[in-house]
């Protein structure tokens, strides 16, 4: 199986306050497999979102190339960025982000709507979403509005929305983060799960050492570098 | 999933957030409606006033002081005459009547009130009533119009209080056969008086408000029959007016203007044109005679080329010329003979062939008077035919040529024109001349009268005889024409009646028909756009809905900001993004154009109701009912869904580009320091090119300096709200500092949301700026002395319903009216000539297609009024420059000047234009305007040159307004003398500063209209900023937690959010007051009474306090609210 995520010397400055820089990520490379799943631990402030940022082409590095399926998406255009974001990666954040104002079944959907589908396959977006939503055991909720759902619920419905369009890469930013244990082991393992079902490759940033150490690979990010293994392992 | 329940639910689930959003739509859109369906409206009312003033008529000729046969209408109707050209008008195609119309005043004689100028119509018993629609309200064949009755309609009702059965006088203009001013048309009988009795006060749909002239509504009207009119004025079987309608249940194709002209050539006949053909009976050595003259004593020069040898054969001779005239005195040496006929002719049996101009023979009876003979220079005194009521007596000298008997062909007392006042009078005692008879008439004389009347005593060449007394009326008395050997007399008179009526276009006469409800539709269809208007007036009320619209939609946004990020991470495009939430805004503009124009037809409302109340002088009198056309609220609705989407683009601008990160983490970044550089910058270049600007309006005087005090004050809020908004991009950016006080932390906050902040601020300085800023064209006339001012420097205008021939700067004059010599010292008068047209002012709404015209000696008005163009300007003398030869008829367009602004908006000119005209002959000329004088008692009228004027309408007869110029002190003294003096005559006077006055109320209350409406517009402002503290506050609820947690008490909370919020209150409202207080700085250094100081106080103090109560209540709602709560929800 080839390299479906390869980062050459990503590395990453914001602006400082006094007008010098803040460096967050130095010269990163990381190579993922297809199916693979990795877990990126690290302090607070540490750079993790802002490199899953960088994977999900929300943010552009300073440095450095980011190779999905053999392309350097850091240098796309926007409007072939949107494509990608939409077809071949998924998102699940640390806040659900569901739209309040749409049913779990629309919620799940919403990405469909942007356009951009490739050829879907064998099975519908509706199919697909209804497959997905019993597998996530909320089959029954599909009329429900999110505030009507708990917050493990919400996370699943929002994990179903991140794969509706058979993404070859799902991010997950602190997705257990706002959940009480048992939902957050529960979650870990739904997405452990999908990623072998679903043959999708899965990376996630927590803070969570049980639900790293569930992940494939795990890597630690400490003053913007990256390294193999969790912290005091 | 699709893109429209997407749409849906956002809208749905947003729709709390959307409410004000909807509203902002809603308000602007009912805005823009009530503006469009309050043009609509005074379209409409324009039309229905135009068609009430026109009833049924399509066409109209009126004559004026020239009278045709009052059957004309029924010769045009009637059978077709054989041999007279096209068919007559079948009465199924056209109704017709005909009518008398008279300038005249009506007095309640039992009280004291007078209506001066009121339109008297003697009216066709026959075809009126139908013509008018009084059959209806005449039920069972009533009688009406009595002998003795007179009809008046309402306006006329009110302004004398009159109802049926008072008794009422009606005196109106007696015309003369020549002009009133001509020397010889009697002076004294200028009116007539009929005692009659108020027999109905008749409706508008009576026709009551008849008039043919576009203008102020509320004409006063008077009907009584046209016998009783026509014989009371002299003019029995004579009308001036004849009506055309056409009816709607035709069958056939209507009859149009062309039709209805040549119907009338047809039909027409000499004696419309006042011409006479009668028989001259042989007598004496004189063979019998036919002979053409007019009842209007002179033969116009269409006639005279009419009856000029075309065809030789014709069966008519050339025809010999013949103008007699009155002399006042015929001397040799000692001896005088008075008032004599003088004939100069073109005939061989009255004068030889060979006789010299200044040549003359006598008859036998005056040489003997004379004790002339041949070769004896006789003086020829008479006066000058136009010289009117002044008199100008000039004097030419004779040789005595020969004397001739007092038989044979120059013994004839035909010669003798119907001289009005002398012709038939018995005894020379009962002549009535225009002009006292200052040389004694001897016994002699009146035994000449007696025995041979008019008789001619003298004669001399035709040429000899024009060049004395040729004028614009004509320049012959006379044609005559002898009959050939085996024909007749009366074969002659129908030859020559055929040849009149083959050669002569009735137009030549005035007969023509205009088309006067297409002229009226027209003015109304042109008229002023309402519309445009008060979309102009609704312009801030918009804008600043549109403001808090956006404001609001923003604020949507905001809170939306981890939705769109999230969209955006999901792979949507940020176009795709924008045009999902524009799609929400579709949805609302749609709602917002469809509640909006609904609630636009209750605005219309309202405004219709100001304009008949507070804003009156604007609708200037008009009856303005509401109209409502579906296009109209189509069009409305439509405007504010556009303005809705562009509104919410504009604010969507910038805020889905904003990376999807940035988004989700609620991240709204504040503005880059290079902006408010470039604020500072645009700060100090406004400010001083408000300065310069300032300095150079000083330099200047007078109305000039208002445009340029505006621009600067404009310059200044540019300046201010530049340097507003670096101020505040400073404070977001600004260092920590050591000492922190309240007012720091409230500056702070203000700051904190730089661009919210700025658009409160930028809110309420453009409205105070625009609700103050135009008090600096409110218009205030005082000055009635200096020449250059709107007045001229006349103190008084009169205008009469009957003209003023005498010549009131004159002894004789003023003796005439009895105006005490002590009281006119000092006073000067400027007469003006009136030719009847539209009212060309803002007081009448309706476009003026044909401008009343006045006419004044140029040399009167030297000096007076201030031209604004052309710039170099060679005053009123441009009315005597001959103006450019028109390429296309060949005749040189008359010079006209008026007032400015009437000749934009009430005639929507420009100097330079051309307006077409018809003269009193019918033929059409053209005026140009070549000037325009500033802000002026001229509006209404365009004025020409005097003479020019009298060349056009030979018959105008005197002046019919006047201006007056008086020593200080004087006016009210002035004003009572000449209102009794004039009385007579239905004068009305008044100040001209009342009347500038007048007009200017027009200006000042549009002006004051915008200044409503867009005080409603900066309540909404402040309601705005209201909206903008509210957000602010529940915004930073977690921040004032944080300062209640750390202590401080709610009460120093509530003063924070105060402080904070008032600053940006009295910011924008300081900023706007300052900047508009610029702009009306000359209008507060003259010391102008116009000033509204006590509205605008009220208003700005409205908004000051409006703006601290919603402030106040922003921060009490979101301060009683369990602020720890929220430090948890962080």
């Amino acid at each position: 199986m080839g390299a479906c995520l390869k980062l050459t010397r990503v590395s990453r400055q914001y602006a400082g306050p006094a007008g010098g820089s803040l460096s967050v990520l130095r010269e990163i490379d990381l190579e993922i497999a297809a199916g693979d799943s990795v877990a990126i631990v690290g302090p607070s402030g540490s750079g993790k979102s802002t490199l899953l940022q960088i994977i999900g082409t929300l943010d552009r590095p300073s440095g450095g190339q980011v190779w999905l399926d053999g392309r350097d998406v850091a240098a796309l255009p926007e409007p072939e960025l949107a494509r990608v974001r939409n077809q071949e990666l998924g998102f699940v954040f640390q806040a659900h982000c569901l739209l309040p104002q749409c049913t779990v079944w629309e919620n799940v959907l919403v990405p469909t709507l942007a356009g951009q589908a490739r050829d879907a396959g064998p099975e519908t977006a509706t199919a697909r979403a209804e497959r997905l939503l019993k597998r996530v055991g909320l089959a029954n909720r599909r009329q429900h509005r999110p505030g009507q759902l708990s917050g493990g619920e919400r996370q699943r419905v929002a994990v179903v929305r991140a794969l509706i369009n058979r993404p070859g890469l799902l991010l997950a930013d602190e997705p257990t983060g706002s959940l009480d244990h048992a939902s957050a082991v529960a979650l870990g393992q739904l997405l452990l799960d999908l990623n072998r079902e679903e043959a999708v490759t899965l990376i996630v940033v927590t803070h969570a050492q049980d639900l790293a150490a569930r992940m494939g690979r795990a890597f630690t990010l400490t003053e913007g570098a990256l390294v193999r293994g969790l912290p005091g392992l | 999933m699709t893109w429209r329940s997407l749409i849906w639910r956002g809208v749905r689930f947003h729709a709390r957030a959307h409410l004000g959003v909807l509203l902002g739509a809603v308000i602007a859109t009912a805005a823009l409606a009530g503006a469009l369906i309050l043009g609509d409206s005074v379209r409409a009312s324009l039309r229905a006033a135009a068609l009430a003033r026109l009833g049924a008529t399509q066409f109209a000729l009126s004559t004026g002081d020239r009278f045709f046969e009052s059957r004309l209408g029924s010769r045009m109707a009637g059978p077709r005459t054989p041999g007279a050209g096209p068919a007559a008008v079948h009465p199924e195609n056209a109704h017709l009547t005909t009518a008398l119309r008279l300038p005249g005043l009506v007095t309640v004689s039992e009280a004291d009130r007078t209506a001066p100028r009121v339109q008297v119509l003697g009216v066709d018993p026959q075809t009126w009533p139908e013509f008018a629609k009084w059959q209806a309200s005449l039920a069972n064949g009533a009688p009406w119009l009595a002998g003795n009755e007179v009809f008046i309609n309402e306006p006329l009702a009110a302004q004398l209080q009159a109802k049926p059965g008072d008794q009422v006088l009606v005196r109106v203009r007696k015309p003369g056969l020549l002009a009133d001013d001509a020397a010889i048309t009697p002076k004294d009988e200028h009116s007539v008086v009929l005692r009659l009795r108020v027999g109905r006060v008749l409706s508008e749909g009576e026709l009551g408000v008849f008039n043919l002239h576009s203008g102020r509504p509320g004409q006063p009207n008077a009907f009584l029959p046209l016998n009783v009119l026509a014989d009371a004025v002299g003019q029995t079987n004579r009308a001036n007016l004849l009506l055309v309608a056409i009816p709607n249940d035709r069958e056939t194709s209507p009859p149009d203007v062309t039709t209805l002209q040549r119907a009338l050539e047809s039909a027409w006949r000499p004696e419309d044109a006042s011409l006479v053909i009668r028989i001259l009976p042989a007598a004496d050595s004189r063979p019998a005679q036919v002979e053409v003259a007019s009842s209007r004593i002179f033969l116009e020069s269409a006639v005279v080329e009419a009856l000029a040898p075309r065809t030789p054969g014709a069966g008519l001779e050339k025809p010999r010329p013949v103008l007699t005239y009155l002399a006042n005195l015929l001397q040799l040496g000692e001896r005088s003979v008075p008032y004599s006929m003088v004939t100069a002719a073109g005939a061989p049996e009255l004068v030889p062939a060979d006789l010299r101009d200044e040549e003359i023979i006598l008859n036998d009876w005056l040489a003997r008077e004379l004790q002339a003979r041949p070769g004896g220079v006789v003086a020829l005194s008479y006066y000058v035919v136009e010289s009117g009521a002044s008199l100008v007596e000039r004097t030419n000298l004779f040789r005595v040529r020969s004397i001739v008997p007092m038989t044979g062909p120059c013994a004839d007392r035909t010669l003798m024109p119907e001289f009005p006042g002398i012709a038939r009078a018995e005894s020379t005692h009962d002549w009535d001349t225009g002009f006292p008879l200052r040389y004694p008439i001897r016994p002699a004389d009146e035994t000449y009268w007696k025995q041979y009347r008019g008789t001619p005593k003298a004669f001399v060449t035709l040429r000899a005889g024009q060049q004395m007394w040729g004028n614009r009326f004509g320049s012959l008395t006379a044609l005559r024409f002898s009959v050939p050997p085996g024909s007749s007399p009366e074969a002659i008179a129908g030859t020559l009646r055929g040849q009149l009526q083959a050669n002569l276009p009735p137009a030549a006469f005035g007969l023509r028909l205009v088309d006067v409800r297409s002229q009226a539709l027209q003015a109304a269809a042109q008229a002023q756009d309402f519309a445009q208007l008060f979309l102009a007036f609704s312009f801030f009320l918009v804008i600043s809905a549109l403001l808090l619209m956006a404001l609001l939609f923003r604020f949507a946004l905001e809170q939306r900001t981890g939705e769109v990020g999230l969209l955006l991470a999901v792979g949507f495009k940020s176009s795709q993004v924008a045009r999902l939430l524009l799609g929400e805004g579709l949805v609302l503009g749609l709602i917002g154009g469809l509640l909006g124009s609904a609630l636009g037809v209750a605005y219309a409302r309202l405004l219709l109701l100001g304009l008949r109340t507070i804003w009156r002088e604007a609708a200037g009198g008009l009856h303005l009912g509401i109209h409502l056309q579906p296009i109209t609220l189509l069009a409305s609705a439509v405007a504010g869904l556009v303005i809705a989407l562009v509104t919410i683009a504009l604010s969507l601008r910038g805020f889905t580009r904003r990376p999807a990160r940035e988004l989700l983490a609620g991240d709204l970044s504040s503005p880059s320091p290079g902006a408010s550089r470039l604020a500072w910058w645009v700060a100090a270049g406004a400010g001083m090119a408000a300065v310069a600007l300032m300095g150079s309006a000083s330099a200047r005087t007078g109305p000039a300096q208002a445009p340029t005090f505006f621009g600067a004050g404009a310059l200044l809020l540019i300046s201010g709200l530049a340097s507003a908004s670096a101020w505040l991009s400073r404070m977001s950016s600004q260092a920590a500092c050591d000492r922190l006080s309240l007012r720091r932390l409230a500056v702070r906050g203000c700051g904190r949301r730089h661009g919210r902040s700025l658009a409160a601020i930028a809110l309420l300085a453009c409205g105070t700026f625009m609700i103050v800023g135009p008090s600096a064209f409110r218009l205030d006339a005082t000055d009635d002395t200096a020449p250059g001012s709107g007045t001229g420097g006349f103190r008084l205008l009169g205008e009469t319903a009957m003209p003023v021939v005498q010549d009131l700067n004159t002894p004789a004059g003023r003796d005439f009216f009895n105006l005490e010599s002590n009281l006119m010292h000092g006073v000067a008068f400027v007469p003006l000539r009136v030719r009847e047209g539209d009212e060309a002012s803002c007081l009448n709404l309706s476009r003026a297609q044909r401008p009343r015209l006045l006419g004044v000696d140029p040399a009167q008005f030297a000096g007076r009024f201030t031209f604004v163009a052309p710039k170099a300007s060679a005053g009123w003398e441009l009315l005597r420059a001959p103006s450019e030869t028109n390429s296309t008829s060949q005749v040189a367009p008359l010079p006209a000047i008026g007032d400015a602004n009437a000749i934009q908006w009430a005639m929507g000119k420009k100097i330079g234009d051309l307006i077409d005209y018809a003269d009193e002959q019918g033929r059409p000329f053209q005026v140009r305007i070549v000037g325009a004088v500033a802000n002026s008692i001229l509006q209404g009228s365009l004025v020409i040159d005097e003479a020019a004027f009298l060349q056009r309408f030979p018959s105008s007869s005197g002046a019919r307004m006047f201006l007056v110029s008086a020593p200080a002190g004087r006016t009210a003294g002035l004003s009572t003398a000449l209102l009794r003096s004039l009385e007579d005559h239905g004068v009305e006077l008044t100040s001209t500063t009342a009347r500038l006055n007048e007009f200017n109320a027009v200006q000042n209350t549009y002006l004051a209209t915008f200044q409503v409406l867009g005080g409603l517009g900066l309540l909404l402002g402040s309601a705005g900023l209201g909206i903008v503290v509210l957000r602010n506050v529940f915004e930073r609820r977690a921040e004032l937690a944080v300062l209640t947690a750390v202590g401080l008490p709610r009460r120093t909370l509530s003063a924070l959010v105060l402080i904070e919020h008032a600053f940006l209150l009295l910011a924008g409202l300081g900023l706007g007051t300052v900047a508009a207080g610029v702009a009306v700085l000359p209008a507060l250094m003259q010391g102008a009474t116009s000033l509204p100081v006590a509205f605008l106080s009220v208003t700005l103090m409205a908004v000051l306090l409006n703006g601290l109560l919603w402030t106040w209540l922003a921060a009490r709602a979101a301060l009683r609210s369990p602020l720890l709560a929220a430090l948890r929800n962080e």
